[in-house]
């Protein structure tokens, strides 16, 4: 029952993915994928248009002159697996034992198995890349989206992030300056220090922009430095196993599951690989387009009123009432706070579980590695 | 043979203490002496069985001398798969796949255990230089020297004081990635021991097993033991080589920390900030010294997501898959050993 969801669940994603295909942004269009961008340095083939993430990922599948790419390296992973049956049949033979042939002939079933795993691996990445014409309305690149998506996200937190600091910090300041009335000055006048004044029995200052705009402006400020990170933490995360997932889960897992006492173990590096490179970033690419769109547009409407109502004097001027301007762009920018914690806390842990759970199903189907994940489960 | 594997064996692991390496050497005769030793055993009962009648004791010793020999095998599959641990030169095709950092690329460490090693203490250092780039950020934006202006007569007066710093609310954000990275280092640091460590585990766990593995009541833990000894000492550092390889790998390709972040922030400080605050308490420009002091603590925020996936996701996926591993392996050829189930159970 249980494995007639995850199909169903894969069957959907494949579906829904295809139709937002089309709304997958122009990276370069981010400032991320400037000259000096981080993108760009981590990836260039991401930010650039003309070649593009698919004729990238096609290449390192394909190979180019001096790597063979992954095709072969798979091939030859599952060519070890066939050797390896052909080997015991081989022996049964020779040794005329009826039990050692038909071990090896299970061994075969297995190594067609793996063969049949790498092959519909190679199939769907080729299909959600684009190498292939996809089945279904057009290519689906769940990478192009989500990077784009988180990478559009960062961009506009980031910059909310700095314009509220600059005001933030220059009100703060200004309303960090007090008037005190004194009834013990010891000294005389003049600039000698304000801590002279020993007992202050007044202190007048701007109340209202410390308390109405700074310490709320600055408690959003803190948030968003967590929203920030949490959404890196994605981001890395995802660039992670675009990198890793072949060479360091897959093809070790193919080379693995050939033998008899790594075959379960083989079976999860396999079941890992499948997960994290093609669902995590397909159930990011989805729930980032649900929410992605509102977010980016809620954060730069933010921008362009911090720009408008916080440049120059407008910083103090606009912040002194409760309904000044900066102060009422506050609660907008709460307002967008639903949109944040969907994105930096419940997608990903939404995500990961449902990653998770994909990975422990197909792993039992490919090795039986069932019961360790549920020992991870009580610890996790 | 066996001498030359061992000699191998041995200039392998001549970086190790002798009280390390000398079982690695001795362990091998003691497993062919303890193995030939029970066979002896069993070759009598062989013998005597028909004499006393019982033929199905023959077929019992039959099968112990099948795992004798499989002892011997497994022996010399240790050794010649330590030959090739040893003698195996990751770096190229780490560095292929774009996980290998520039500051562990070089022959004197292309092991297994040197990248593994110099990874992870790589990362480390990371973290350390940032957790004290942000302490030494907080500081600097802390330092608040205070202009008060007073006047009065007879004890009564007007007195207004101010900052010449504006941006000392930036440390109260930068204060949280301190906590953050002093606390969670810790998981990192007892990686770089085990990692450390893992050369040494390989050996001595995997003596501990063959030994036990040659004598019938120990069969089932020497088995776990050899297990546990190929999770430990060749599957964790492969893995941590990959997972913290990357890590570096795309810290340093982002311009970011490898040991130099915190060399970053001192120069920044002594020549952008310094100038921008000077000059702005000549021109009044807050905006200055504020921009220049968000500037240097953006690259905080964008490495800590970094830091966070390897020392909050990496390990626990690490692990997963070693566990996966050690189980798997002594199911087959001991007793099942789940290591988490275990520490699960201690704590």
């Amino acid at each position: 029952m249980r494995l007639r969801y995850v199909a169903f669940m894969l069957l959907a994603l494949l579906v829904s993915s295809s139709t937002m295909a089309a709304s997958a942004q122009d990276i370069s269009a981010t400032s991320y994928c400037s000259k000096e961008g981080v993108a760009n340095i981590l990836a260039p083939w991401y930010c650039n248009a003309k070649t593009g993430i698919d004729h990238a990922i096609q290449s390192t599948w394909i190979g180019t002159s001096g790597n063979p790419g992954y095709v072969a390296i798979g091939f030859l992973a599952v060519m070890l697996s066939f050797s390896f049956a052909a080997l015991i049949i081989m022996f049964g033979i020779v040794l005329k034992n009826e039990r050692l042939r038909t071990f090896g002939i299970g061994e075969l079933y297995e190594a067609l198995a793996t063969a049949f795993m790498v092959g519909m691996f190679g199939f769907v990445a080729a299909v959600l890349f684009g190498i292939l014409p996809s089945l279904v309305t057009g290519t689906i690149n769940p990478y192009d989206a989500t990077l784009t998506y988180l990478s559009q996200t960062i961009n506009a937190t980031s910059t909310l992030h700095t314009k509220l600091a600059e005001i933030a910090l220059v009100d703060g300041y200004y309303a960090s300056i007090q008037l005190q009335i004194c009834n013990s000055i010891s000294g005389g006048g003049g600039i000698v220090g304000s801590l002279l004044c020993h007992a202050p029995v007044a202190k007048i200052g701007s109340e209202a922009l410390w308390f109405g705009f700074f310490w709320p402006a600055w408690t959003i400020i803190e948030f968003l430095t967590g929203a920030i990170i949490s959404l890196w933490l994605q981001y890395w995360l995802l660039i992670f196993f675009l990198y890793a997932a072949v060479p360091v889960f897959l093809i070790p897992g193919v080379i693995l599951r050939a033998f008899i006492p790594t075959r379960s173990f083989g079976g999860m590096l396999m079941a890992i690989a499948i997960g994290f490179y093609f669902l995590l970033p397909m159930l990011f690419s989805i729930a980032y387009y649900l929410t992605n769109q509102s977010l980016t547009f809620q954060l730069n409407s933010a921008i362009t009123n911090l720009d408008k109502y916080g440049s120059g004097t407008g910083a103090e001027q606009n912040a002194l009432t409760p309904f000044s301007p900066l102060v009422t762009e506050l609660s907008n920018i709460q307002d967008t706070f639903s949109s944040f914690w969907l994105e930096i806390a419940f997608f990903p842990a939404v995500n990961l579980s449902i990653t998770y759970a994909f990975i422990v199903q197909i792993a039992e189907i490919l090795g039986g590695r069932g019961r360790t994940s549920s020992k991870l489960r009580t610890i996790a | 043979m066996l001498g030359y594997y061992l000699i191998l064996l041995g200039s392998c692991l001549s970086s190790a203490t002798n009280f390390i390496t000398n079982p690695s050497n001795i362990w091998a005769p003691i497993v062919v002496l303890g193995v030939l030793m029970v066979s002896m055993i069993l070759g009598m009962l062989y013998i005597l069985s028909p004499l006393i009648g019982r033929n199905d004791i023959r077929t019992w010793v039959r099968a112990k001398l099948y795992d004798q020999m499989f002892t011997v095998v497994l022996l010399l599959i240790f050794l010649s798969f330590s030959t090739a641990l040893c003698s195996y030169r990751p770096g190229g095709s780490l560095d292929g796949l774009g996980l290998l950092p520039a500051a562990c690329s070089g022959s004197s460490i292309d092991s297994i255990y040197g990248i593994a090693a110099c990874d992870i203490y790589t990362f480390n250092g990371n973290i350390q230089g940032m957790s004290e780039s942000a302490y030494l950020l907080a500081m600097v934006v802390s330092l608040n020297p205070n202009v008060g202006i007073s006047t009065g007569y007879g004890g009564i007066g007007v007195s207004i004081g101010f900052n010449l710093i504006p941006v000392e609310p930036v440390h109260h954000y930068l204060i949280p990635f301190m906590s953050l990275f002093y606390g969670l280092i810790m998981i990192s640091q007892m990686q770089q021991l085990l990692v450390g460590a893992s050369m040494f585990l390989f050996p001595v766990l995997m003596a501990i097993g063959l030994l036990a593995r040659a004598f019938g009541v120990t069969r089932t833990f020497g088995g776990s033991m050899i297990a546990l000894a190929l999770g430990l000492g060749f599957v964790y550092p492969m893995l941590v080589s990959v997972t913290y390889g990357f890590l570096d790998y795309m810290l340093g390709n982002i311009g970011g920390p490898t040991d130099t972040i915190l060399t970053m922030t001192v120069n920044w400080l002594s020549s952008t900030y310094v100038l921008k605050f000077i000059e702005s308490i000549f021109t009044f420009n807050l905006g200055n010294v504020i921009a220049a002091a968000l500037t240097i603590a953006q690259p905080l925020i964008i490495y800590s997501g970094i830091i966070v996936l390897g020392i909050g996701f990496v390990p626990l996926m690490v692990i997963t898959v070693l566990d996966a591993f050690v189980v798997d392996v002594s199911r087959v050829i001991g007793e099942r050993v789940d290591v988490i189930s275990l520490l699960t159970r201690i704590i």
